[in-house]
C-alpha cells in the first residue's frame, strides 16, 4: 500500500529574510475590487439618472377616475419636504359653481362668500423618493364627497402593488375623516406624506377660493 | 443631499448581494473539490476569503448609507436587532440576520486554527444561509426588486448557489461513501 502523499498545503518554515506572502489570486482579488465599486457607482448614477422618469400610472381598483379635466383649481407644485401651499392668490380664476355638484363646465367665476359650496380642486404635485403624487378633491355642499389620484409613483412593480393597496385606504380614510389627516399607511410612507400633503393643499386652495369643507 | 445616501444604500446593497453569492460558489466549489485544472485550489480558497470580505465590508456601507439616510426611518437599533423594524420588520430580520452571519463566517476565519474542524465548520456554513437571508431581504425589501434585470439576477445566481451545494453534498456523499 503506498503512502499517503504528503499535505499540499503545509506550512514553510518562516524564513530569517521574511518576504511578503503574495497572494495566488492577486489578480482576481483587485479586479473583483475594481469591479464592485465601478459597478456601486454605476448603479448610484444609474439610479440617480432613472429616478426622475415618469410612467402613466395605471388605475388603481377602488379609487375613481380624474374628477374633472377642466375648471379645476390647481395648487403649484412643490417638494415633498416643504410645507403645504395656503394659498391660491397666483392659480387660474376658481371655476366654482356653487349650484352645481361639479365646477367641471362652469365658467370662472369670482370666489362664491358661502361656506357650504362646490368645486373640484387638484392640490400640489408633491415629489416623493419614488415620484411625484398629485390627488384631486370634490366637495359638493361643503362636504368633502370625493379623492381621486391623478399621479402617483409607478414607476415599477413594487411601487404599483405598494400604492395599489395604500391608496384606497387613504381615500376612505380622508373621506372619514373629512380632512388632510390620515394615518400613515404602514409600508407606505412616502405615499402617505405626499398624499396627506397634497391633499392639503387641495383643501387649502379650496378654502381660498371659498369652498370649506365642514368636517 | 439624502438622496445620495439611498442610491448609495440601493447599490451597496446589490453588490454586497453578488459579492456574497460569489463568495459562496467559490467556496462551496473549492470544498467540494471540483476546482479544475486552470486555476490551483489555493487561488479559488484566496478569492473565497476575499470576496466574503468585501462582501462583508460592502453590506457594511450598505448599513451605514441607511443609517445616514433620514428618510430611511432604520436606526442603530433597527440595524442591529432583529425584529425591531417598524413597517418591514421581517425584512430588516433577515437582512440583519444575514449580517450576523457574514460576520461569523469572515470573522471566525481568521483565528480559524483557535476553532476545532467541525465547529468552525458548522459555523462557516451558517452563512449558506446567510445568503439565503439576503437574498430574501432584497427580494423583500429592495426597491429594485421587481426590475426584470434584478429577477434575472436572482434566478440566476439561485441557479449556481443550488448547483453548488448540490455539488458539495455530493460529493461529501461519495468521500463518506468511499471510506
Amino acid at each position: 500500500m503506498p503512502p499517503p502523499p504528503p499535505p499540499t498545503a503545509s506550512r514553510t518554515p518562516p524564513s530569517p529574510a521574511r518576504t511578503k506572502r503574495r497572494h495566488p489570486a492577486r489578480s482576481a482579488r483587485i479586479g473583483a475590487l475594481v469591479v464592485s465599486c465601478a459597478s456601486t457607482g454605476g448603479l448610484g448614477y444609474l439610479f440617480a439618472s432613472t429616478s426622475g422618469s415618469e410612467a402613466a400610472a395605471p388605475a388603481i381598483a377602488g379609487l375613481p377616475a380624474p374628477l374633472a379635466t377642466t375648471g379645476v383649481v390647481t395648487a403649484p407644485t412643490q417638494p415633498a419636504t416643504s410645507a403645504p401651499v395656503t394659498s391660491a392668490a397666483t392659480t387660474a380664476p376658481a371655476a366654482v359653481d356653487p349650484a352645481a355638484t361639479t365646477a367641471t363646465t362652469s365658467a370662472p367665476a369670482a370666489p362664491p362668500t358661502t361656506a357650504a359650496a362646490s368645486g373640484v380642486f387638484n392640490g400640489s404635485v408633491i415629489d416623493t423618493r419614488y415620484g411625484p403624487i398629485e390627488v384631486q378633491v370634490q366637495i359638493t355642499d361643503g362636504k368633502l364627497s370625493e379623492v381621486a389620484v391623478l399621479e402617483y409613483p409607478s414607476d415599477d412593480r413594487k411601487s404599483r402593488r405598494i400604492n395599489a393597496e395604500a391608496l384606497p385606504t387613504l381615500r376612505t380614510e380622508a373621506l372619514t375623516a373629512q380632512a388632510a389627516t390620515v394615518d400613515t399607511v404602514s409600508g407606505a410612507t412616502y405615499t402617505s406624506n405626499g398624499y396627506t400633503q397634497s391633499l392639503q393643499s387641495a383643501l387649502d386652495t379650496a378654502r381660498a377660493a371659498g369652498v370649506t369643507v365642514s368636517a | 443631499m439624502n438622496q445620495v445616501f439611498w442610491y448609495t444604500t440601493r447599490a451597496t446593497g446589490v453588490v454586497a448581494t453578488v459579492l456574497a453569492v460569489g463568495s459562496l460558489i467559490l467556496g462551496l466549489f473549492f470544498s467540494a473539490r471540483n476546482t479544475g485544472a486552470k486555476r490551483t485550489a489555493a487561488w479559488w480558497l484566496d478569492l473565497h476569503n476575499y470576496l466574503g470580505g468585501l462582501a462583508l465590508a460592502f453590506t457594511g456601507a450598505h448599513i451605514l448609507a441607511s443609517l445616514l439616510d433620514p428618510d430611511s426611518g432604520i436606526g442603530i437599533v433597527q440595524a442591529v436587532v432583529p425584529g425591531t423594524a417598524h413597517a418591514t420588520a421581517w425584512a430588516m430580520t433577515w437582512g440583519v440576520l444575514a449580517t450576523y452571519t457574514f460576520c461569523i463566517a469572515v470573522f471566525t476565519s481568521w483565528p480559524k486554527r483557535r476553532f476545532s474542524r467541525r465547529v468552525w465548520r458548522w459555523l462557516h456554513l451558517t452563512s449558506v444561509a446567510g445568503v439565503a437571508f439576503g437574498g430574501v431581504h432584497a427580494y423583500q425589501l429592495g426597491t429594485d426588486a421587481t426590475t426584470t434585470t434584478f429577477e434575472i439576477g436572482l434566478l440566476v445566481g439561485a441557479a449556481f448557489s443550488i448547483y453548488a451545494v448540490a455539488l458539495r453534498v455530493i460529493s461529501a456523499i461519495s468521500r463518506a461513501m468511499s471510506r
